[in-house]
């Protein structure tokens, strides 16, 4: 991690966020399950991930996913709420999640993320 | 497709009240892993595990103090394919029950279940809870069919899709 970045890395039993950052980039990996343990911490990781993007004038946030087995529906909902801060936030920055093609639910749902901010969200991978 | 006769497999958890929100994930994994060496494909896999795993939670989040149920099974049709079919029944309560039965006739009701799972995500956005997202994902994303009943306080909600197996995986 840079040491300009102010964004730690949060762990819970079976999840956890892992950043790193390049130039105005950051990287976030997700890893294990998204399920009801990992809603709260997940819910604020986000707002702070918009915090140091805001502050640090980022131009793009990628999201791997490739090490992230299940997301439930308040997991995705997280996402879904910081989506929609971006698309209405006076200074956009880009969404960009990294997938795994063998896990077939990432493919649908964030398809469904990128309908929600077709100009702010990309998927690759899939 | 029928539906009818002995199920191939069937398997009911049965909770004295609602489960800890800790035994959704090892139970939901337990289904996946159960069906994995028989289903042909997959992605069959994770969508019945996504549709067991939101059903699941609901019962956590929305029962109230009393018994309630999952029951998985897979059954022969007259098609090709088989049908698996996971039921839950939980009592849901009072103060949910409006809502919920509100947001099921609306989801089995609605026309295009893309457009109404985008349409609650984009709701869901500044929504602080219960938006109904973990059926319309079902519903969208799954491609599983959805079906409710209320028996007196009782919620019975049927998800149910077609899989197919792996030659020779069953009898």
């Amino acid at each position: 991690m840079s040491e300009s970045l102010e964004l730690p890395t949060v762990e819970t039993a079976g999840f956890s966020c892992k950043p790193t950052s390049d130039g105005g980039k950051l990287s976030i990996i997700f890893s294990g399950t998204g399920d009801v343990a990992a809603i709260e911490i997940l819910g604020k990781y986000l707002k702070q991930v918009h915090a140091e993007a805001e502050r640090s004038g980022l131009t793009e946030v990628t999201c791997d996913f490739r090490k992230l087995s299940f997301m439930n529906s308040s997991c995705f909902k997280a996402f879904v709420v910081w989506i929609d801060t971006v698309k209405n936030a006076p200074r956009v920055y880009q969404i960009r999640f990294l997938t795994d093609p063998d896990m077939h639910w990432q493919r649908r749902s964030l398809e469904a993320l990128r309908r929600l901010a077709t100009t702010v969200v990309s998927v690759e991978g899939g | 497709m029928s539906g009818d006769g002995t199920p191939l497999v069937s398997l009911e958890v049965s909770f004295g009240a609602a489960p800890p929100q800790g035994m959704v994930t090892p139970l939901c994994q337990s289904l996946l892993e159960l069906c994995r060496p028989v289903f042909e494909d997959e992605d069959a896999a994770a969508r019945l595990r996504l549709t067991a795993h939101e059903l699941l939670e609901n019962i956590v989040k929305y029962s109230a103090d009393s018994s309630c149920e999952l029951h998985f099974e897979l059954r022969r049709t007259d098609a090709g394919p088989l049908e698996a079919r996971i039921r839950t029944r939980n009592v849901p309560r009072a103060e949910n029950r409006p809502d919920a039965e509100a947001r099921l006739a609306a989801l089995t009701a609605a026309a295009d279940p893309l457009e109404h799972y985008d349409s609650i995500i984009a709701d869901s956005a500044r929504q602080p809870a219960g938006s109904g997202l973990g059926l319309a994902r079902i519903h969208a994303e799954t491609e599983y069919r959805l079906s409710h009943r209320f028996e007196g306080d009782a919620l019975f909600i049927v998800a149910s899709g077609e899989v197919w197996l792996k030659k020779g995986a069953l009898p």
